[in-house]
C-alpha cells in the first residue's frame, strides 16, 4: 500500500507575468488522468508584477499547490529553487504556456516505471494557429521541425534534444547531475543540461503521447526575440568554455571564421557597437515593414542576420575581442577513431546485436568487406544504439545501401549498374522532382 | 548511351505505353507492341512510391525486367525501396477518415464522366457521399449517366464557369472535407483514403494529390509530359508560406485532385467566381485558393500516394491553348493579389517570373524543339493577356451576381 500522504509527482512550473495562461494550465492539470491526489505543483513566481501570486493562492485544486516567489532570476533560477522545495522523487517541469493533454502526467509517470534513470522530454508542438505574419510563420515552422525530428523513427539524441518545457526526470537523477547551472540564467540553460546528462550517460527519450500544447503564438514576441539571441551568444561562450569538447557544436564556434556577411556582423559587434546599434534600429524597422507586408522573402533573409547581429553582439559582451573569439573557436574535429566495424554480409540483426552490445560512438559499416558508410561521431549526443542502424541506413545512407541491395539482389552478387537517381536521393521539393522527372526523360532521349 | 546523334523524344511515330506495375510482383516480360517506351508507375505492395521511363529501343528481352526498371527508377522509388527491404515501410492503417463528400464538376463530357464514376466506384466504401455538378451542359446525357450510378447525387448549375461549379457544390454539400476530381481523371482504387488521411492535424487546410498520365499516345500529350505535365514528384510535403511562396501554392496540388476542409471557405472565402475555366482568365481557381489557404498561415499537404490518371488533351493545339491558360491565370491571380487585394508580396513573385521566362526565351532561341510553337513565347503573351482579361472576367462575375 504506497502512502498516500507523499507525492508521486512534483510538477514544477516557472512563471513570469502570464496569469492568465497559467491559471489555464493549472487547469489543464486538474483534468489529468493521473491520480490528482498522488501530484503536488510548485509554482516559481519570478518576478511577477501581476497579480499572479494571489491568484495561485486562490486557486482551488485537488493537489496541494506550493509557491515560491523569486524577484526576476531568469528560468535557470526558478526551477532549481522550484525543485528545492519539491518532494516527490519525480519532478516534471512544465512551462507556464504549455497546456498538457489529460494523458500527460501518466505518460511521464509511466515512462519511469522500471528503467534506467533518464530524462524524458515530452511533446510541446505549437498549439494550432495559423498567422500571415512571417515571424508567427517561422517561429511555428521551427516548432514544428524540432518535434518532427525527435519523433523521427532511428533519431538519435543530442544536448539539443533536451527542452525544459515539458520534462520530467527522477529528483535523484537531477540532483546527480546537478541541476540546471544558474551561470545561464536566460539561455542554453536547458541545453547544458542536455550535455551533462548525457556525459552522465542518462538516456534522453522523446515521449510524443506525453503531450501539451504550446501557446507560443501568444507568448513568444517579435520584439523579445532579439533579447534572446543575444542572450544565446553570451550563453554560447560560456558553454564552449565549460564543455570545450562538444563546443564545434555551438553556433559561436561554427561561425569562425567569419565569412562574408558574418564578417561585417561580427566587425559591427566587436569593434564598431554605434554602427551596429543603427544596424540593428533601422533591421527592426524594415523588419516591421516586411510584416505588416506579409513580404516572407525578406523577411527571412533580414530576420537571419539581425538574429545573427544579436546573438553575436552577445557573444562579444562575453568574448572581448575576436581574438578571444579565435582562441575559443580552434578546435579539433577529429574525434575518436570508430570502435566497431559490423558486416552487413552477416546479416542486419548480428549488425543490430553488435552495436547494442557495444553502444559505441562511431560505426564503420561494412558489406563482404567493401566500406559502405559511417555512423558518425558527435559530441553530446547518445551513443548508437541498435535502432539507429536501420533508419541510419534509409535516411543518411539510403545511396550507400542502395548498393548493396543490387549486390544482393543480383544473381551473381555483382554491381553491375549505376542508377539513375543517384543524385537526387533525400532531395525534396517542387523543383527538385521537376528536375529529376526531366532528367529522367532526357536519359531517354539519349538511348 | 549512343554516340550517334539521335533524334530528341523516343520515336514519334508511336506513342509510350502507360504502366502500373508491383516490383513484388512482376510479369515475366512486358509488352512492347508499337509503342517506342514507358512511363511506368512503380508500387511497392501495391502503394505507389516512383516512376521510371523506359525506351523500347534496343530492347532486350533477356534482361531481367525488375533491374531494367529499378536502373530507370527514380530517387523516391529508390528510398521506398530502401526502406522497404529494411522493414521501415510498416501497411498504413486504415486511417480514421473525415466524412467526405466527393465531387465531379462536369460540362458536355458524359463519356468521361461515365468512366470516372465507374472507377470511383471501385473504391473502398469509406462512407463518402457522390455529387456531381452538371455545369451547363447543352445536352441531358450528363444527367442520364448519372442515372446509372444510385447514390450519386445530381445537381445542375446553369451558370457556366468551373468556379460557380465548385461553390455550387459547396453549398450542396455539408461534409467535412470536399474531394474534388475531373471528370476526365480516373481515381487509383485508394485515392480518397489516401488524400482523406491527411487532414488529422488541424492546420491542413487542403490536400492535393499525384496526377499521372492515363495516356501518352499522341505527340502533344508526351510533350505536356515532358515539360512537366501534372508531375510534382512522389515525395509527400507539407507546404506552408515558410517554405512556399503562396503564388506557388499550385505546387502542392491542383483542382483534378484535390481535397478541402470545409472550414477553409470561413477562412478564406469561396472560390473567385472570376477565375477557371469558363472566364476569362481560363484557370486558376484552383491556385487562388490555395494561395490564399497558404497566404492566411494554414497547411497543404502534398500526398502522392492519393493517385489518380488524367487524360491529357490530345492536340498540339489544345496543349498550347493550355500553356497560354496557366500563365494567364498565374497572372490574372498576381493582378487580383496586387491591385483588389493590395498585397506587395506579388512583386517578389513577378521578379521570380521575369528571371524564370526570360531565361528561358533566351535558352529557347536556335534551340530545336519537338514543340510546333515556343513554349516561353506562348507563355508570355499568356501573362500579358492576364490582367486585362481578369478585369474582364471580374465585370462579368459582378455583373452576373448583381
Amino acid at each position: 500500500m504506497p502512502d498516500l500522504e507523499v507525492p508521486l509527482v512534483s510538477i514544477v512550473i516557472p512563471t513570469h507575468n502570464r496569469r492568465a495562461r497559467l491559471l489555464s494550465t493549472l487547469e489543464a492539470l486538474r483534468r489529468q488522468t493521473f491520480a490528482v491526489s498522488r501530484m503536488e505543483c510548485v509554482i516559481v513566481a519570478d518576478g511577477c508584477r501581476d497579480d499572479t501570486v494571489a491568484a495561485v493562492a486562490a486557486f482551488a485544486s485537488e493537489f496541494p499547490i506550493r509557491l515560491v516567489e523569486l524577484p526576476g532570476q531568469g528560468p535557470a533560477c526558478a526551477r532549481n529553487a522550484g525543485v528545492s522545495v519539491a518532494q516527490a522523487p519525480l519532478l516534471l517541469f512544465l512551462d507556464d504556456d504549455v497546456e498538457p493533454e489529460p494523458e500527460l502526467v501518466a505518460a511521464h509517470v509511466a515512462a519511469h516505471e522500471a528503467s534506467v534513470p533518464r530524462a524524458v522530454v515530452g511533446a510541446y508542438p505549437p498549439f494550432p494557429h495559423a498567422s500571415p505574419d512571417p515571424f508567427r510563420l517561422e517561429a511555428r515552422s521551427w516548432w514544428l521541425t524540432h518535434f518532427d525530428e525527435l519523433a523521427r523513427e532511428g533519431h538519435r539524441a543530442t544536448f539539443r534534444d533536451l527542452l525544459t518545457g515539458n520534462l520530467s526526470m527522477p529528483a535523484q537523477l537531477w540532483h546527480d547531475v546537478g541541476g540546471l547551472d544558474p551561470e545561464f540564467e536566460h539561455a542554453r540553460e536547458d541545453w547544458e543540461l542536455g550535455v551533462r546528462l548525457i556525459s552522465h550517460g542518462a538516456p534522453i527519450t522523446f515521449l510524443s503521447d506525453a503531450r501539451g500544447w504550446h501557446y507560443e503564438h501568444e507568448t513568444s514576441r517579435f520584439e523579445t526575440g532579439y533579447v534572446r539571441a543575444r542572450e544565446e551568444g553570451r550563453s554560447d561562450v560560456r558553454m564552449a568554455r565549460k564543455h570545450p569538447g562538444m563546443r564545434g557544436e555551438l553556433p559561436i564556434v561554427q561561425m569562425y571564421p567569419a565569412q562574408g556577411p558574418t564578417k561585417r556582423l561580427a566587425w559591427m559587434a566587436f569593434d564598431a557597437p554605434w554602427l551596429g546599434s543603427l544596424y540593428g534600429k533601422t533591421g527592426f524597422r524594415l523588419l516591421q515593414l516586411c510584416r505588416r507586408h506579409r513580404l516572407r522573402g525578406p523577411f527571412r533573409a533580414l530576420h537571419g542576420a539581425v538574429r545573427q547581429y544579436w546573438y553575436l553582439v552577445g557573444a562579444a559582451s562575453e568574448l572581448q575581442s575576436q581574438r578571444n573569439w579565435a582562441d575559443l573557436a580552434t578546435r579539433d574535429d577529429s574525434g575518436p577513431p570508430a570502435d566497431l566495424t559490423v558486416d552487413l554480409a552477416q546479416g542486419i540483426e548480428r549488425a543490430e546485436q553488435q552495436i547494442a552490445a557495444a553502444r559505441p560512438s562511431q560505426v564503420k559499416i561494412e558489406y563482404s568487406g567493401r566500406a559502405v558508410a559511417t555512423m558518425p561521431w558527435l559530441p553530446a549526443a547518445e551513443p548508437w544504439d541498435a535502432r539507429h542502424l536501420r533508419p541510419f541506413l534509409a535516411r543518411e545512407a539510403c545511396t550507400e545501401y542502395s548498393r548493396v541491395l543490387r549486390i544482393t539482389d543480383a544473381a551473381d552478387g555483382e554491381e553491375k549498374y549505376n542508377i539513375a537517381a543517384y543524385g537526387y536521393i533525400s532531395a525534396r521539393g517542387f523543383h527538385m522532382s521537376l528536375l529529376e522527372a526531366m532528367g529522367q526523360w532526357w536519359q531517354v532521349q539519349q538511348r | 548511351m549512343s554516340d550517334t546523334p539521335v533524334p530528341p523524344g523516343p520515336a514519334k511515330s508511336s506513342g509510350l505505353a502507360v504502366l502500373d506495375l508491383d516490383v513484388l510482383d512482376l510479369p515475366p516480360a512486358i509488352d512492347t507492341g508499337t509503342h517506342a517506351g514507358a512511363v511506368v508507375l512503380l508500387r511497392i505492395a501495391g502503394r505507389p512510391c516512383g516512376q521510371a521511363v523506359l525506351s523500347f529501343r534496343n530492347w532486350d528481352e533477356q534482361l531481367p525486367l525488375f533491374e531494367r526498371l529499378t536502373e530507370a527508377a527514380d530517387s523516391a522509388f529508390w528510398e521506398a525501396w530502401v526502406a522497404y527491404r529494411l522493414g521501415l515501410r510498416p501497411e498504413p492503417e486504415t486511417p480514421t477518415l473525415p466524412p467526405i463528400d466527393v465531387v465531379i464538376c462536369t460540362r458536355d463530357r458524359p463519356d468521361d464522366l461515365a468512366k470516372c464514376l465507374s472507377d470511383l466506384m471501385t473504391m473502398p466504401d469509406d462512407g463518402q457521399r457522390y455529387t456531381v455538378i452538371d455545369n451547363a451542359s447543352r445536352t441531358d446525357d450528363t444527367r442520364q449517366v448519372v442515372e446509372r450510378f444510385p447514390g450519386v447525387r445530381y445537381v445542375r448549375e446553369d451558370r457556366p464557369g468551373l468556379d460557380i461549379a465548385r461553390n455550387r457544390a459547396i453549398a450542396e454539400t455539408t461534409r467535412e472535407i470536399i474531394a474534388f476530381i475531373d471528370d476526365d481523371a480516373a481515381p487509383d482504387r485508394l485515392w480518397l483514403r489516401n488524400l482523406g488521411r491527411n487532414f488529422e492535424d488541424p492546420l491542413v487546410m487542403a490536400a492535393g494529390g499525384l496526377t499521372m498520365a492515363m495516356e501518352l499516345e499522341s505527340e502533344a500529350q508526351i510533350a505536356f509530359q515532358r515539360v512537366g505535365g501534372f508531375g510534382r514528384g512522389f515525395k509527400r510535403m507539407v507546404y506552408d508560406a515558410a517554405n512556399c511562396d503562396p503564388f506557388h501554392g499550385w505546387y502542392a496540388g491542383a483542382g483534378v485532385n484535390m481535397a478541402l476542409r470545409r472550414r477553409a471557405f470561413a477562412e478564406v472565402g469561396l472560390f473567385d467566381e472570376a477565375l477557371d475555366a469558363g472566364t476569362q482568365s481560363l484557370a486558376g481557381g484552383d491556385s487562388d485558393m490555395f494561395r490564399r489557404i497558404l497566404n492566411a498561415g494554414w497547411q497543404i499537404v502534398y500526398d502522392p500516394e492519393a493517385l489518380n490518371w488524367h487524360r491529357h488533351r490530345r492536340s498540339m493545339e489544345e496543349l498550347k491553348r493550355q500553356i497560354y491558360g496557366y500563365e494567364v491565370a498565374a497572372f490574372a491571380i498576381l493582378t487580383k493579389s496586387l491591385f483588389y487585394e493590395r498585397e506587395w508580396a506579388g512583386v517578389g513573385f513577378l521578379a521570380w517570373w521575369l528571371r524564370q521566362r526570360l531565361s528561358q526565351l533566351r535558352d529557347s532561341i536556335g534551340q530545336k524543339s519537338d514543340l510546333p510553337f515556343n513554349v516561353a513565347v506562348t507563355q508570355i503573351r499568356g501573362a500579358l493577356a492576364g490582367p486585362g482579361r481578369y478585369r474582364a472576367a471580374l465585370r462579368k462575375a459582378r455583373h452576373a451576381g448583381s
